[in-house]
This record gives structure tokens, sequence and C-alpha cells, in this order.
């Protein structure tokens, strides 16, 4: 195990190495980055635009550019943003955080309503509460997420605060804290997260419940649970320990290829709900053609991906046994 | 002289036995209820998805609601730029009334007519990127699989990366790329045309379907059927599109559904962060429609957010119905598994 996953984080070298050189070149022949930063700062002198190309390694052809941007990354000499010059890494950092709040959260709270559903929906197929969430996961798999975000803000903001006669509404329809709060705050940091989390865990929901229903649809007629059952097993430890570890081998390696899913469902939640996350530090640094900024995120995410899908593979080994990882 | 006198008794025999049980055969699958007369698997799918009441009325909906967005001045009480005149309460964002069914929006322009014009655009781009998607994904993926090789890991490496990124900074990336790039800048047109989105969203659509196509193709390409026509002296080509892609057929009409989906989805999406098409001074997508909406949903206009909203999920979810429908209609072991 040790041996398969040190030589899985070896090979992600090189496939970060490929992966950042594609990315880097296609961003390059979209954004030119010396155009972007005469449009954000018309009026910068000559030896200003000058000493920008420097710092960024902007010289010479385009694969020797890639290399300077390495050599600046891996020494952590990340630059500055084009607007407005501010460092990259403590936005960059501050934006993380706030991601990692909302998408765990999320996550969390997505798959475990997602697997419940769906373990229900399989104990009694065809039964009104299968049928009603088999519908359900069906339409919510159909709402992007940008209608839900956009219809609970609605709701939240204007219709129920109508309807109760209140002077403000019940959950804050935007942003991290209130504007002009200062430090950490449980209760208000969660009011605000309420509705993001719901967005993007709408949409977990409807995707795991379905892919358990079917998984442990599967494994429910199965041999061994017969001989499970035979051998006088209880019900319910044949339901844990042994349906259900098995229905979810299929689920995690499904889990790892929806995470490109998930950061994008993040990606629109967050711009609407001013969540200050990767997201929305990815389309502004989109919208201002700000390569400083682009290039990190981007090997940040791609290393989230390769993460992910190095931790179901583990996942898959330690849930089936007969799976050997040399 | 006795054996020659046999023969033909033979093979008169050999003749009646064999019409005795073809038309037993038939005359037994007929009481049984099960695809008597046709063998082919189309016909068979197709009377598998005439029994499936959800996947039918989506499909009637979905019929529905594309000929009014094709032909958008039936339905249609105003014209998609007109404005309508002052009344005394309210001049712009009048909400629903017998004048205007669904409100009006800022310019006082019925919300009613300009969905179906706002559908037209959205619909046809929906329409036309999962035929070239489809097509260029079923070529594509059908050679990969059937030839395997070198050129197979390079397209599904490639698939694969853009297959683990945010479907929506793929987009935006290669949105750049594609305008910029000094080739393909002839054939993009403007970055906000409705080409440049339907090409931008193909360019990315045709790998999903490439993989499917891929996948079936391998598990076919071993058969005896296929075997047997290549001892025959079939060549590449001819046992491609003669036997491998029409026996896929099932997953590429499930895979063209999906497409329609997703490029829907897609136009929406990026009309929702304002790259997006723009289909002309006044005229509208559904993505745009709902981009506006957004501005406006703090001040109260709830029918400029809903209508637009239910529009666009009621179409998702008939495609996604139809869809569904489909993959049990041509893959009936799929549909045991739902029991």
């Amino acid at each position: 195990m040790i041996r398969f996953v040190g030589r899985r984080l070896l090979w992600t070298v090189p496939t970060l190495f490929i992966i950042t050189f594609l990315v880097f070149i296609a961003i390059r022949i979209g954004t030119d980055p010396v155009q972007s930063y005469l449009r954000l700062n018309p009026r910068a002198s000559e030896a200003k635009v000058q000493q920008y190309r420097v710092a960024n390694g902007l010289t010479g052809n385009i694969v020797s550019q890639y290399f300077n941007w390495l050599g600046h990354f891996v020494t952590f000499d990340w630059g500055r943003s084009i607007k407005g010059s501010r460092p990259v890494w403590p936005e960059l950092k501050a934006a993380m955080a706030n991601t990692l709040v909302l998408g765990s959260l999320a996550t969390i709270v997505g798959v475990v309503i997602g697997l419940g559903i769906g373990i229900l929906s399989a104990m009694r197929p065809r039964s009104a509460f299968d049928q009603a969430s088999t519908t359900g996961a069906f339409v919510g798999i159909s709402i992007p997420p940008y209608v839900s975000a956009i219809l609970l803000q609605l709701f939240f903001a204007i219709t129920l605060t109508r309807w109760l006669g209140l002077d403000r509404p019940l959950l804050p329809t935007s942003g991290v804290y209130p504007a002009g709060h200062k430090g950490f705050d449980l209760i208000l940091r969660l009011k605000h997260l309420t509705l993001p989390i719901t967005v993007v865990a709408i949409q977990i929901v409807a995707v795991y419940s379905r892919y358990m229903r079917a998984s442990l649809l599967e494994v429910k007629n199965s041999d061994y649970l017969r001989t499970a059952r035979a051998k006088g097993v209880s019900e319910r430890r044949v339901l844990v320990r042994h349906a259900l570890r098995n229905a979810l081998i299929p689920i995690v390696t499904v889990a790892a290829i929806d995470i490109g899913g998930i950061i994008g469902g993040l990606i629109i939640t967050e711009r609407i709900f001013e969540n200050k996350g990767m997201g929305d530090f990815f389309l502004t640094a989109y919208e201002n053609g700000d390569f400083p900024q682009l290039m990190p995120w981007m090997v940040f995410v791609v290393i989230g991906i390769i993460m992910a899908n190095l931790l179901a593979d583990v996942l898959y080994a330690v849930l089936d046994p007969r799976i050997r990882l040399d | 002289m006795t054996e020659i006198d046999h023969t033909p008794d033979i093979a008169q025999a050999i003749q009646d036995n064999t019409d005795a049980d073809l038309t037993g055969l038939s005359l037994r699958d007929e009481s049984e209820g099960v695809a008597s007369e046709s063998l082919s698997p189309f016909r068979l799918a197709l009377r598998h998805y005439r029994r499936n009441w959800v996947a039918m009325a989506s499909l009637g909906l979905l019929i529905i609601i594309v000929l009014a967005c094709l032909f958008p001045s039936i339905p249609a009480r105003y014209s998609e730029t007109q404005r309508l005149p002052k009344t005394d309460a309210t001049f712009i964002n009048s909400p629903p009334s017998s004048k205007a069914w669904f409100g009006t929006d800022d310019l006082n322009r019925d919300l009613y007519s300009r969905i179906f014009y706002g559908g037209r655009v959205s619909i046809m781009i929906g329409i036309s990127v999962a035929l070239i998607a489809c097509t260029v994904g079923t070529i594509i993926g059908a050679i990969a699989g059937y030839l395997g090789g070198l050129l197979d890991d390079v397209l599904m490496r490639i698939t694969d990366l853009f297959l683990a990124f945010p479907i929506l900074v793929s987009l935006l990336v290669l949105r750049n790329v594609l305008a910029e790039a000094p080739l393909v800048k002839a054939i993009m047109g403007e970055k906000t045309s409705v080409r440049f989105m339907v090409i931008l969203l193909s360019a990315v659509g045709w790998m999903a379907v490439a993989r499917i196509v891929r996948g079936v193709v391998l598990s076919l390409k071993e058969r005896e059927f296929i075997e047997a026509s290549r001892s025959v002296g079939a060549g590449g080509p001819r046992i491609m599109f003669r036997h491998l892609i029409p026996n896929a057929l099932g997953p590429i009409m499930v895979a063209l559904s999906l497409s329609v989906v997703g490029a829907i989805l897609a136009e929406s999406t990026l009309s929702f962060f304002g790259y997006g098409p723009s289909p002309g001074e006044g005229r509208t997508t559904w993505g745009l429609l709902i981009a506006q909406s957004k501005k406006t949903v703090l001040s109260g206009y709830w029918w400029l957010v809903v209508f637009p909203c239910a529009l666009l999920v009621m179409t998702i979810v008939a495609i996604n119905f139809v869809g569904d429908g489909l993959r049990d209609a041509f893959d009936p072991k799929a549909d045991m598994s739902r029991a």
C-alpha cells in the first residue's frame, strides 16, 4: 500500500509537469499577459512594463517562458496580480480556505443525505418513497446550480421575508460575513453558508442517491448475501457489513471523477452568493486576464484532482480486499 | 439409384422440418407477447420506449417546447423587441397580467413572448452542438476503439484531461484560445457570435461521446460477427460503418440526448457569467434572460426569475427523461437492475 501510494505520488510530478505546460500554453495563447497589463494599467510607463515582463518571466520564446514561470513558481516567487498589483499567495490562500470550508461541508451534507436516500429507496424498490426520490433526483440533476441559487435567493430574500413580515431576511443571501464584520463568529458564518451549501448539496444528493440505489440493488441480489442470511447473520448486520460495504465500492470511484463537477458547482455558487473562494478568484482573474493569478489557481486545481483520484484508488483497495495495489 | 432417389426426399424433409420449426417458433413468440415479427433491435427499442409512459409524456412535452421555440411567432403575442404601451400603474417591470402573461422586463417587453424567441437560440445551439459533437465523437471514438494503440492512448489522455477539469473552466480557457489562435480565428467568427458558441461547445462536447462509443466498440470488436466479416475480407472502414457504429446506435442516441442537455446548460451558464453569445440587439437566449433576472432578483421582480428558469428546467428534465427512456429501451438489462 505504502509503496503504491509512494509510486503514485512520484508519478504526479511528471503528470503535473505536462498538464501545467499544456495549461500554460493554453492560457498564454488565450490571454496576452502584456496586453492585459496594459488594459488594466493604461498609463504604465515602458520601464514599468519591462519590469512586469521580467518579474513574470515573460521573455524569450514560449517554452523558455514556461520554464521561467516554473522556476518562479517552485521558488515561491509568485509575483503580484496585474490588477492592483497585490501579492497572489495571501489572496489565493484565503480563497482556498473559504472554498475548502464550503466544499467539504457541502460534500459531507450531500453525500450523507444522498447515500441515505439511496439506501432507503433500494431497500423498498418501487415503493412510494422510492418513486418520489427517483423523480426528485432526476429533477435535481436537471436543475443547474445557478438556477437553484437564484431561486433560493429570491425565496429567502424576498418571498419568505414578505410572508413572515420580517424586517430582514431569515438567511443572508450573499457574502461570507455581513459588511464591516470582523473576526470569527460561528453562528453568523454558518448562516451565510446555509444557502451556498444547499445549492451545492442538491447536485450531490441527486447524483449520489441514484448511484447508491443502483449499486445497492445490484448487490442485494448477490449470492453472498443469501449465504450470509443462511448462516443466520442478522438482517441489520447483513445490510451494514455485507451489502453496504460492497455497494460503496463503485461509488468511491465515481466520487473521485465527480470532483471536477463539484468544483464547477462551487465556482457558480460562490459567484452568486459572493462567497470569496477559489471560484470567485478564478472568475475575477479570468475577467482581468490576470495571468499571475490564473496559473497558481490552475496548479492547485490540478493537484486537487490528482489527489482525489489517488484517494479513490486507495479507498478502493481498503474497501475491497480483492483489489491489490501493485 | 436408390440413393439418388432419396435425395430430394431428404431435402424436402429438411425443408418441411425447418418450415415447421420456424412457424412454431414464431407462433410461440407471439403467444408470449415477445417481439415476433421483427428482430431489428431498433424496432424492439421503439416498442420498449412506447410502453414507458414517463418517457412518452416527456417526449410529447419536449416536442411542444421545441416546436414552440423553433417557430416562436406562433405562440408569441408580441414581437421580440416590442415594448408594451405604458399603463397607469407601472410602465416597466410590470407583474404578470392579462396583457403580459409572464410580466414585462425593464424595457417593458413581454416576457412570455421573449421566452420563446430566446428558446429558439438556445435550442438551436443545443441541437446543432449535439449533432456535431455526436458525429465527430462517434467517428473518433470508433476509430480509437477499433485501431487502439498510440492513437487511442493519446485521445483518451486528452479526454481524461478535459473531463477531469470543471467544464466551466475548460470552456472559459478554450474560449480564449479559440478566439486568439491565429489559424482558427477565420472560421470561429466573433467571440460573441452564435457560431463561435456552437463550435466552442462542440469542441468540448465530442469527448464524452467519443468515450462512450469507444467503450462500445472495444466490447464489440472481438465478437464473432466482426470476426466473420473480417474473414470474408471486409476492411476497417466497412466494419466500422456497417457493423460497429450501427450496433452502438443505442448508446449514441443516449449520448445525443445528454449532449443536447449539456450544450443548453453550458450556453446558459456561460451567458449567466457574461461570456455567452449575444444574438443581436434586443434579442435574447434563455441564459441571457436568467442572467438579466439575476440583477433584479433582490428588487423582488420574481416573474423575471421564475418563468425563464421554469422553462429551462422543464426542457432539461424532459430531455433527461427521454434519454433515460432511450437507455432503458436499448438496454433491457438496465431495466431489470432498476426494478
